[in-house]
């Protein structure tokens, strides 16, 4: 098969397994790696399925498209509308970068962040430049309450 | 038992795939001394990889937002603090470096997966694939039978057959990711590539060439974007066929060479392949007749280290991990102290549960002490903590810490005394804060080291107007204007200081 298989092939009864049965450790590690397999190719399976495009993590999207997107990220608030570049005094600039680049659980957190600090509700709008100037079709965040 | 050529009952579907399975498991074999060439070189990255992350610690803790990777994480741990992430970085490191040197390895990787991975889904800080991938092989190196790998010896591990097809997944999904025109047209390439890197410049050539050719600059780009492609497939499934591996090593070599030519910052993602690559390179006789020589006299010294009684030992395991651990007090960052003594709790609930358990403890203290001092080497001879320092004053600044920002970059110029933005910096906190002599003397140091930066010149220049010193302004304002003509500061403060000046020197 290609030479994937490296030792040659023995007998099922030279083989000292098969009389016995495989051992116990054998079929534990057997189901652990078929698990594990099932895993990791689920997961990054999961993005072209329904996962959401401007969330690329355990997708091993490595230099995409997506990757070098820039996006507009504003926050409107119950204060008025302010631009996720203009909360550096507020957050760390790794926070920002993740914003700009469209990551959803990022967006969530600062306005869930911006809800308690400036009052809600929060609305999110991101719009998406690709690297060849396209612009990514709008979409609908949701809409941020702040708990009572 | 009957021979090998005799006839053999047919057999199932079902027997023929389960048997397929457990010979492409558990009957993966791998040379000995190869294992132990990418223990070292593995293991040691993991080592020096943990000192140069040690530079974004600053970033955790910063502000009260906190999203962690997985969601669930959020509601049952707090935020990773600074502290906590320098302990990560350093004892990754720590571990990483004396499972190369061959002490209890498999102990190490599972304590490195576990901190490396926890701090790694603890936070989206860190978003790096690659990051991810390196947790993944971590996890898996605890299921090696590193203590095999002896020089002419065949060790079998399905645990590195789970890492290589760890790899052809990471491609596949990688090539699976540039299945669009944009990529395919060499688009995406074109606008990731810098034309100032060296890959741009190589591509221009290219092109150049490609015109004279009666071709075009978008041919190259398009050959290189479906070859990107073309060549993750190629890799996802040559690591595994045999006789293929010669021209995947030479694939690789391309695809990550022209990688590290784009000059993106991928920190040491190449390197970390090139390791992986150890598994499965070719190698020439006499290299591998020199690696299975070397490996054989480290492993015959490491074999004269017989245990001792544990009663008579533990007392000078305990001297030696608290003892050993002390060059982590020249790590030059405020943890230094809490970071040196849990690496000692570390070195000694480790080599402490072996020395219970009849193993010896010389070489592990040995190597204990050797990987403390090459942290603490790493520490003074690159400029990551000096960064640490510049990165955490840059946040404090940006979030208004005004004395934090000032303590922060206090300690960068500390440690580099060149670093002429830097004192910049430092005298623009200071002048902030309303210290303004200090942060003249700041601005006169950065100016003196940076001789040619017209932003020194402009901060001397506006700093030295706002104290009265007029000539020291207007100086300074000329330097700017030499550089940067119409400058609109250096400029207003010629106008209002300029005939001050000139009336002065009249008789």
């Amino acid at each position: 098969m290609l030479g994937i298989v490296k030792s040659r092939p023995l007998h099922p009864e030279q083989r000292p397994e098969a009389s016995e049965g495989p051992p116990r450790r054998r079929r534990l590690a057997s189901a652990a790696i078929a698990t594990y397999l099932a895993i990791q190719i689920a997961l990054p399976a999961s993005y072209y399925v329904a996962g959401d495009p401007r969330d690329e993590r355990f997708a091993w999207r490595m230099f995409s498209s997506r990757r070098f997107t820039q996006c507009d990220v504003s926050f409107e608030t119950s204060r008025g509308t302010v631009r996720v570049d203009e909360l550096g005094s507020e957050i760390h600039s790794a926070w920002i970068e993740l914003a700009e680049r469209g990551r959803p659980a990022v967006l969530r957190a600062i306005a869930r962040r911006l809800c308690e600090d400036r009052g809600g509700p929060v609305v999110t709008r991101v719009t998406c430049t690709f690297p060849d100037g396209a612009l990514e079709p709008a979409r609908d965040e949701p809409v941020t309450t702040c708990p009572r | 038992m009957p021979p090998l050529n005799a006839p053999r009952e047919p057999r199932s579907l079902a027997e023929t795939v389960a048997d397929r399975w457990d010979r492409f498991w558990f009957e993966y074999e791998i040379a000995g001394a190869r294992l132990a060439a990418f223990r070292v070189a593995f293991f040691g990255l993991v080592g020096i990889d943990g000192w140069l992350k040690i530079a974004h610690a600053p970033r955790y803790g910063a502000g009260t937002l906190h999203v962690p990777h997985v969601e669930f994480l959020a509601d049952v741990l707090p935020a990773p603090t600074r502290l906590t992430a320098a302990f990560v970085f350093v004892a990754t490191a720590w571990l990483g470096l004396r499972a190369a040197a061959g002490v209890r390895v498999r102990v190490h990787a599972a304590i490195a997966a576990v901190l490396y991975g926890t701090l790694y889904f603890w936070s989206q800080l860190d978003s790096w694939q690659h990051h991810y991938l390196i947790v993944l092989v971590l996890a898996a190196s605890p299921f090696v039978p590193w203590e095999r790998a002896t020089p002419g010896t065949r060790v079998r591990s399905a645990a590195i057959r789970l890492v290589l097809v760890q790899m052809s997944i990471v491609y596949a999904f990688a090539a699976l990711s540039k299945l669009d025109a944009f990529w395919l047209s060499g688009g995406a390439l074109a606008a990731q590539l810098p034309v100032d890197s060296a890959g741009g410049s190589i591509v221009a050539r290219l092109g150049g060439i490609a015109e004279a050719l009666g071709g075009s600059t978008a041919w190259v780009w398009a050959t290189l974007g479906t070859g990107t492609v073309v060549a993750e497939l190629f890799l996802a499934v040559a690591l595994h066929v045999r006789r293929w591996r010669g021209a995947a090593c030479l694939v690789a070599l391309g695809l990550h060479g022209g990688i590290e030519l784009s000059g993106y910052d991928i920190g040491l993602f190449s390197a970390y392949v090139a390791t992986l690559f150890l598994l499965v390179a070719p190698v020439p006789a006499f290299v591998r007749r020199r690696v299975e020589r070397t490996v054989e006299r480290r492993r015959k010294r490491r074999s004269r280290d017989p245990g001792a009684s544990p009663r008579r030992a533990l007392p000078a395991v305990a001297a030696a991990a608290i003892v050993g651990a002390t060059p982590l007090l020249a790590l030059r960052i405020p943890e230094s102290i809490p970071i040196a003594v849990g690496v000692a709790a570390l070195a000694l609930a480790i080599d402490g549960t072996a020395t219970a358990r009849g193993l010896g403890w010389k070489k592990a203290a040995a190597a204990h002490a050797g990987a403390a001092v090459a942290l603490a080497a790493l520490a003074w001879t690159t400029p990551h903590a000096r960064d640490y320092h510049r990165y955490l004053g840059g946040d404090l600044r940006r979030r208004g810490d005004t004395a934090g920002a000032i303590e922060a970059y206090r300690g960068a110029v500390a440690i580099d005394p060149d670093y002429a933005a830097g004192f910049a910096r430092l005298g623009d906190e200071l002048w902030r804060a309303g210290d303004r002599d200090a942060a003249l003397d700041a601005y006169l140091r950065a100016r003196s080291l940076a001789p040619g930066d017209w932003r020194m010149d402009r901060r001397v220049a506006m700093l030295a107007d706002l104290l009265g010193d007029t000539e020291r302004a207007v100086d300074a304002a000329r330097r700017v204007l030499a550089r940067v003509p119409g400058q609109e500061d250096a400029v207003r403060i010629l106008e209002r200081r300029a005939g001050t000046v000139q009336r002065r020197s009249m008789p």
